[in-house]
């Protein structure tokens, strides 16, 4: 199927084969060849752009979570942690010497890097081995969903997650929710969110750890929302404007806070984001089904939440700040194979994702993190929100004809 | 199934090819419910197999005089005095194993595979044919059980039978528990497994 | 004669007679287990008033244990008086609270039980020197779906909790399991039944008891109802319509 064939078979202008070396080549002659003859149309706009957008659209959140994992290891070193011995600080070690105070922002990022790579390219090697198993299994080409899954996946994970277990939770998400339901394109679920709902409640003990958030030994960066459960911070006097000047909130919304890789910077999630609305591979109509729901839930329970429920004075601009919300509406929620498929489903579909979340993170004190199952339980609504609406048009047309 | 297939094929065939569980897609409320010991698979296995060959033997040799208006009924009053008997006997010989199977075993009655083994089988043959066929499908549906409880029990909690396999970190081993395993939802993605395993190989051979 | 089981006096006869002989193996299975079964239910009532009193039966013969420690009484909850009965072992409680004879209906009957028995056994459980340890006393109630049954024990000074268990329920499997968690249960050890004015004060707190709370008990999320349940039925067991008179008259005799 390479390019030496002197007749290449239609085929080859389209699928770009099924071995690792032709996926390879692909990555850098794919949209340039041109079609023979008669005129064709071609969109450039195929799954692996789409891919590689949606990555690309990730980076920001990841460069800013790596150099946010060192810093909040510098702070909890000075706070009197102990830089843990591990294998991954091995070349940091060599290169720049223990973390201290006075550590740069050089080092400090090399530092985050040093967790997250090998967290990375764990999940990238388990979603490869998985889409070539079953490629070669059904004579299928390669796609390129599989990098997204794994990246998406790495954000998502607190970062001290042991690196079996992310092998293991991918693996499920993958065959599970994916490559059982046919694939690229069939997956109903959203495989990295399958994965992570796998070790939610294989390993509750393992994830759940609030110490797993920041890469030193014996520290325990407590997020926003658990603090919130444990009655630590309080929101009772807080309104949803009064944030702007409140330094936790900005912290929060740049990403100054222990977390996830990818989910502790709001900004650089909103950036990524709008690249992606930009370029509509994202829909934005999904997005602000997500928001309404969200906002118009808060502040039902900001007026009738009960004074016992510590989240639920907790404003929207909060939410908004506080665990994976941001990189679910944006990255996981608008994921078009397991989103809806008519243009007003996706605004039930969102505002649905929006409802469950803050529902999930306000009652069940147990799950502060909502949106991810939340997600997780929209998508399997996600066909029938497509099926009301097209009920809905068929209906409307027939009584447009006087049927 | 008609009078040709032989007596072998009709042990068999509910074993594998024609699984009630796996392949009809039957009493699986229990499937997903008891397997997450195979202590209690084990029991539950017994049980129904004590249920379904009494069931279909007895079904089957009063199938002439079973009036038609009422076979239903006169199946389940069979099976449903049947379900008693092991309740009652399983509360005296195991009375621990039985409170962990709680409403289970009662509801063998509404287990699909014995009302349609005996509305599609026993009704329709003689008894010795009946029996084998009950059998046959008791193996099929404790197969899977116990196959479903032995990957939950090894991996939920590292033991078989309550002896420790994998020695948990719990209690000083290496073995993390998957806990996914103990919850009920696990037995679906099992069983799914082994459909997909069986289908595959069936094609392979025909 | 031909047996015509279509006609509607065949349809008759067959069930007539298929339910005769299906009652008859029924009845007679239970008549062949019936003696086991009680044997059975009195070891079980044992064990579970030791394991409420907190005394360890996993080694040792806890008839023997039984017999030497534990001293069941009959009670009349509404004089408080202890009265004579025979063959306390084989009292059927359930059988006592539905028997029109030797029921009521509570007046206030918050713990949803609809009629009670009169008299009730406990058990009055003394230590290896013959002091008194703690008196069982049976508690049951309705959770979400189910009476849940269990037994109480409280210490001499008649209001410290010493232990509990519950040993029947239908509540939901998987999430209201916690109501035979020994975890959980082991919260309510240490805990005071009564505030200072006499009333019951044990409390299922949804979300958790505050750290110190002397009545507060953590309940499970997810299981609210059940917990309420609890909670109403330890309420209405030690209230005035179950054992306070009795724990008043005790109360006045040992002073």
């Amino acid at each position: 199927m390479s390019q030496q064939q002197k007749k290449p078979s239609q085929d080859s202008y389209y699928a770009h084969g099924d071995s690792m070396r032709s996926f390879l080549r692909s990555l850098w002659i794919a949209n340039g060849r041109s079609t023979k003859g008669h005129v064709h149309i071609r969109d450039a706009i195929d799954v692996k752009r789409t891919m590689h957008i949606v990555g690309m659209c990730l980076f920001p959140a990841m460069l800013f979570g790596m150099y946010n994992l060192g810093l909040q290891a510098q702070v909890a070193i000075m706070a009197g942690a102990a830089q843990p011995e591990v294998w991954q600080l091995a070349i940091y070690n060599l290169l720049f010497g223990p973390l201290t105070e006075s550590s740069g922002l050089i080092s400090l990022f090399a530092y985050g890097a040093s967790f997250y790579v090998p967290f990375y390219l764990t999940a990238l090697v388990v979603s490869l081995v998985w889409e070539v198993v079953f490629a070669k299994v059904r004579r299928q080409e390669l796609h390129e969903g599989f990098f997204v899954t794994a990246l998406l996946f790495s954000l998502i994970l607190p970062i001290s997650t042991p690196l079996w277990i992310v092998a293991l939770g991918l693996s499920f998400g993958v065959i599970v929710a994916k490559e059982m339901f046919g694939g690229m394109g069939y997956n109903f679920l959203n495989p990295a969110l399958a994965g992570y709902a796998f070790i939610y409640f294989a390993y509750p003990t393992e994830v759940a750890a609030l110490s797993q958030f920041v890469a030193v030994d014996g520290y325990s960066g407590a997020t926003t929302l658990t603090l919130t459960v444990a009655k630590k911070l309080s929101f009772v006097d807080a309104s949803w404007f009064s944030v702007f000047s409140d330094s936790t909130w900005w912290d929060a919304f740049l990403g100054f806070t222990p977390g996830s890789v990818g989910e502790t910077s709001t900004l650089a999630i909103l950036i990524g984001g709008g690249i992606l609305l930009l370029t509509r591979v994202a829909d934005w109509r999904v997005v602000a089904g997500v928001m309404v729901g969200m906002i118009l839930t808060v502040v039902l329970f900001n007026y009738f939440g009960s004074s016992r429920n510590p989240m639920s004075a907790m404003p929207w601009t909060w939410h908004l700040v506080t665990g994976g919300f941001a990189i679910g509406m944006m990255f996981m929620a608008t994921d078009p194979v397991t989103a809806s498929y008519t243009r007003k489903a996706k605004f039930a579909y969102g505002f649905m994702i929006g409802l469950m979340t803050i529902i999930i993170r306000l009652l069940n004190a147990k799950m502060p993190e909502g949106i991810m199952l939340a997600i997780l339980f929209t998508n399997l609504w996600a066909p029938l929100f497509d099926y009301l609406v097209a009920q809905a048009n068929i209906k409307r047309r027939l009584k447009r004809h006087g049927l | 199934m008609s009078q040709v297939s032989s007596t072998r094929e009709i042990l068999t065939s509910p074993i594998f090819t024609n699984n009630p569980v796996a392949m009809q897609v039957l009493g699986v409320c229990s499937a997903l419910a008891v397997s997450n010991s195979m202590q209690t698979a084990l029991v539950m296995t017994l049980a129904v197999t004590f249920v379904l060959v009494f069931s279909n033997v007895i079904i089957s040799s009063i199938r002439h005089f079973i009036p038609n208006s009422v076979r239903i009924i006169a199946q389940m009053t069979v099976i449903a005095s049947l379900v008693i008997i092991v309740d009652m006997v399983l509360q005296d010989v195991a009375y621990e194993l039985s409170k962990q199977l709680s409403v289970f075993v009662s509801l063998i009655i509404t287990n699909c595979i014995i009302m349609g083994r005996a509305e599609a089988f026993a009704m329709k043959h003689p008894p010795h044919l009946a029996l084998v066929d009950a059998l046959g499908n008791s193996i099929g549906y404790g197969l899977i059980l116990l196959g479903v409880a032995f990957v939950r029990e090894l991996l939920g909690r590292g033991s078989l039978f309550g002896h420790e396999i994998l020695t948990t970190i719990e209690n000083g081993g290496w073995y993390l528990a998957n806990e996914m395993f103990t919850l009920p939802p696990s037995a679906f993605f099992l069983i799914g497994v082994m459909i997909w395993a069986i289908k595959v190989v069936q094609r392979k051979r025909s | 004669m031909a047996f015509k089981k279509d006609t509607v006096t065949g349809t008759m006869i067959f069930i007539i007679v298929l339910s005769l002989v299906c009652s008859f193996m029924i009845t007679g299975t239970a008549e062949i287990l019936k003696e086991r079964k009680l044997a059975k239910k009195r070891d079980e009532v044992k064990q579970f008033v030791l394991k409420a009193a907190g005394i360890d039966i996993s080694q040792g013969d806890f008839n023997a244990l039984f017999e030497q420690r534990v001293k069941p009484k009959m009670v009349n909850l509404a004089s408080g008086q202890v009265t004579e009965k025979d063959n306390l072992l084989d009292f059927d409680e359930r059988m006592a609270a539905i028997n029109p004879e030797t029921s009521t209906k509570p007046k206030k009957d918050i713990a949803k039980i609809k009629t009670m028995a009169t008299d009730i056994r406990i058990f009055e459980v003394y230590d290896a020197n013959g002091q008194l340890s703690s008196i069982v006393m049976p508690i049951y109630g309705k959770g979400l779906w189910s009476i849940i049954y269990g037994y109480m024990a409280i210490r001499p000074d008649l209001n410290t909790i010493e232990n509990i268990v519950f040993y029947e329920h239908g509540e939901t499997p998987g999430i209201a399991d916690f109501v035979t968690d020994p975890q959980w249960l082991a919260l309510w050890q240490g805990k005071k039944l009564f505030d200072d004015k006499g009333k019951v004060a044990i409390k299922v707190i949804k979300g958790g008891a505050k750290e110190g709370d002397i009545h507060g008990i953590d309940g499970v999320s997810g299981a609210t109802r059940t917990g309420v349940g609890i909670q109403r039925l330890v309420g209405f067991w030690f209230g005035v319509e179950g054992y306070q008179t009795y724990l008043h008259a005790i109360a006045a005799e040992g002073k």
